[in-house]
């Protein structure tokens, strides 16, 4: 899975490109680990560039979510696709996710 | 805005409620022969409250029809030789077009008429057509609407296109000053606009043309430009009725999905798109049974109830791009995208879940009727769609064998190796 990144001040806007399937994760969350230990927890994930993800994925999702927190603060996802979201609803776990519209609201959320 | 008396001596298109389809007699004569032709005539009429009739006034305030009867738009028109070969040229490729129309793509087809028709005759482009959808901030593009794998083409709503489409009236820019003209920007983009119009019914804006640049000469006539939007609004409902026609003919009357025909039609080319791409798809059969019960009690009335409602509750349930189809008189079949077996059981899971609460409040909860489901993953091996859908049934069978509401192919696999062994 090819991962953009790019800083936004004290936040890193992580783009991930293609889908979040089984064989992905494990690049997927290095990057989001890494981005998150370097920045104390302040990563934006921009999941417009993730078509759909499978249950691997939504588990990887999660975990940013519910695994221990070594930082200060937690990941959030921004601009979901139609598909993501619907698989997140499907699976009642968008309310324990934090998710915004745009990429700039999430920024935004990290300097009240 | 413009009144009755102001038309005097002009030469005007009405278009006048009431009246008969003068625009439909020229589209069905010329498609002689075809009634289909002149049954959607009749429903575009239906369609829009009234019969709608185009009557072309000739000189000095000649009218046909009744005043008080107009209904919708009047439309003046000047008395120029050159509005009418545009009018006519853009009729008659509007004809042609539908003597040839892939009737899988109709909006696609016509937005892509609309936009030659409206550079060559109007010199106008680029030309954005869009369908706008009741409660949406997008707008939809023409060309995805009837795209049997469709990829998200759409516009946010804003700017210009936002006020024409509340008001209804169409936007100019400003022809006064020539050679800059005061063209709006979209409020989503920052494409310019020297020309939008709604395409409207029941008061109420459902399409949306949209013209970058458009020629000066063109700004500059107000009348070319209503016949012009008078003549696609038209065409839009009639090609509206073609595709209302389309769906009604690929729909199961008892349950609202598509029949199994146009079903595989439709499945097979979203699988060869899937697999193209390298989506995961997962094919689920969903079985009534005691359906024959309900028929030897007389409970038909029920029965079609209930087949109904296993059909509203797919529509229901699924996401816009999953496909549903009746694939027998007791048997339902559904395609659902992107998704790994994990997923898609949690889907079908929840259908189930619903159709055997409407189940157990119709014939209780030890009544004759259950609902019970098999569901087939493509993974990297992306079978064919027989295959798949064989896999599907043999898994809804294994459910049945072993009393489970739902089994998944692999799922069953594993289960039966583990058991050899």
């Amino acid at each position: 899975m090819k991962v953009d990144t790019v800083s936004c001040g004290a936040v890193s806007i992580l783009m991930p490109r293609g889908a979040l399937i089984t064989d992905e994760v494990p690049d997927f969350q290095g990057e989001v680990q890494s981005a998150s230990q370097a920045m104390g927890g302040r990563v934006v994930i921009d999941m417009s560039g993730i078509p759909y993800l499978d249950s691997a994925g939504i588990q990887a999702v999660l975990s940013l979510y519910t695994e221990p927190n070594r930082t200060p603060f937690r990941p959030k996802l921004a601009s979901l696709t139609e598909t993501c979201r619907d698989a997140l609803d499907l699976t009642n776990l968008i309310s324990r996710l934090e998710v915004f519209d745009t990429v700039e609201n999430a920024v935004r959320s990290y300097n009240p | 805005m413009w009144t009755a008396d102001s038309l005097r001596g002009r030469r005007t298109i009405h278009v006048i409620g009431s009246l008969l389809p003068l625009i439909g007699c020229i589209l069905a004569t010329a498609w002689a022969g075809d009634m289909l032709v002149r049954t959607v005539l009749i429903a575009v009429g239906v369609g829009t409250s009234a019969t709608i009739g185009l009557a072309v006034h000739m000189r000095n305030d000649v009218r046909v029809g009744k005043r008080e009867t107009s209904t919708l738009v009047e439309i003046p028109t000047r008395t120029d030789v050159r509005d009418d070969r545009v009018l006519h040229r853009m009729l008659d490729e509007f004809l042609n077009w539908l003597a040839q129309r892939d009737e899988d793509h109709l909006w696609a087809g016509f937005d892509q008429l609309l936009r030659e028709m409206v550079a060559e005759h109007l010199e106008g482009t680029p030309v954005r057509c869009y369908h706008v959808v009741p409660g949406e901030e997008e707008l939809r593009s023409l060309a995805q609407a009837t795209a049997s794998v469709t990829t998200s083409k759409k516009r946010l709503l804003g700017g210009v296109a936002s006020r024409v489409v509340e008001s209804g009236d169409e936007y100019v820019a400003d022809a006064s000053r020539d050679g800059a003209r005061d063209a709006q920007r979209d409020g989503s983009s920052e494409e310019r606009f020297d020309w939008v119009w709604p395409i409207r019914r029941h008061d109420k804006t459902i399409g949306l043309v949209m013209v970058g640049e458009l020629s000066g000469a063109v700004v500059r006539e107000p009348d070319l430009r209503r016949a012009v939007v008078t003549l696609v609004q038209l065409m839009w409902e009639h090609v509206a009725a073609l595709e209302a026609l389309r769906v009604a003919r690929r729909t199961d009357r008892s349950s609202g999905v598509l029949n199994r025909g146009d079903f595989f039609s439709v499945a097979l080319n979203v699988l060869d798109h899937a697999y193209r791409t390298g989506e995961p798809v997962v094919i689920a059969t969903l079985t009534l049974e005691g359906l024959r019960a309900l028929d030897d009690y007389g409970m038909w009335q029920d029965r079609d109830a209930l087949i109904a409602e296993v059909g509203a509750t797919l529509a229901r349930r699924l996401r816009s791009d999953d496909r549903v189809g009746r694939f027998s008189d007791d048997r339902f079949v559904v395609l659902l995208r992107r998704l790994d077996g994990d997923l898609g059981s949690l889907i079908v899971g929840k259908i189930l879940t619903a159709a055997e609460t409407y189940i157990v409040e119709t014939f209780g909860a030890h009544g004759p009727v259950g609902i019970r489901a098999g569901l087939a993953v493509s993974g990297k091996e992306q079978p064919a769609l027989d295959t798949l859908l064989d896999r599907a049934f043999a898994a809804a069978k294994t459910a049945r064998e072993r009393g489970k509401r739902l089994q998944c192919h692999d799922q069953a696999i594993a289960e039966e190796v583990g058991h050899e062994s």
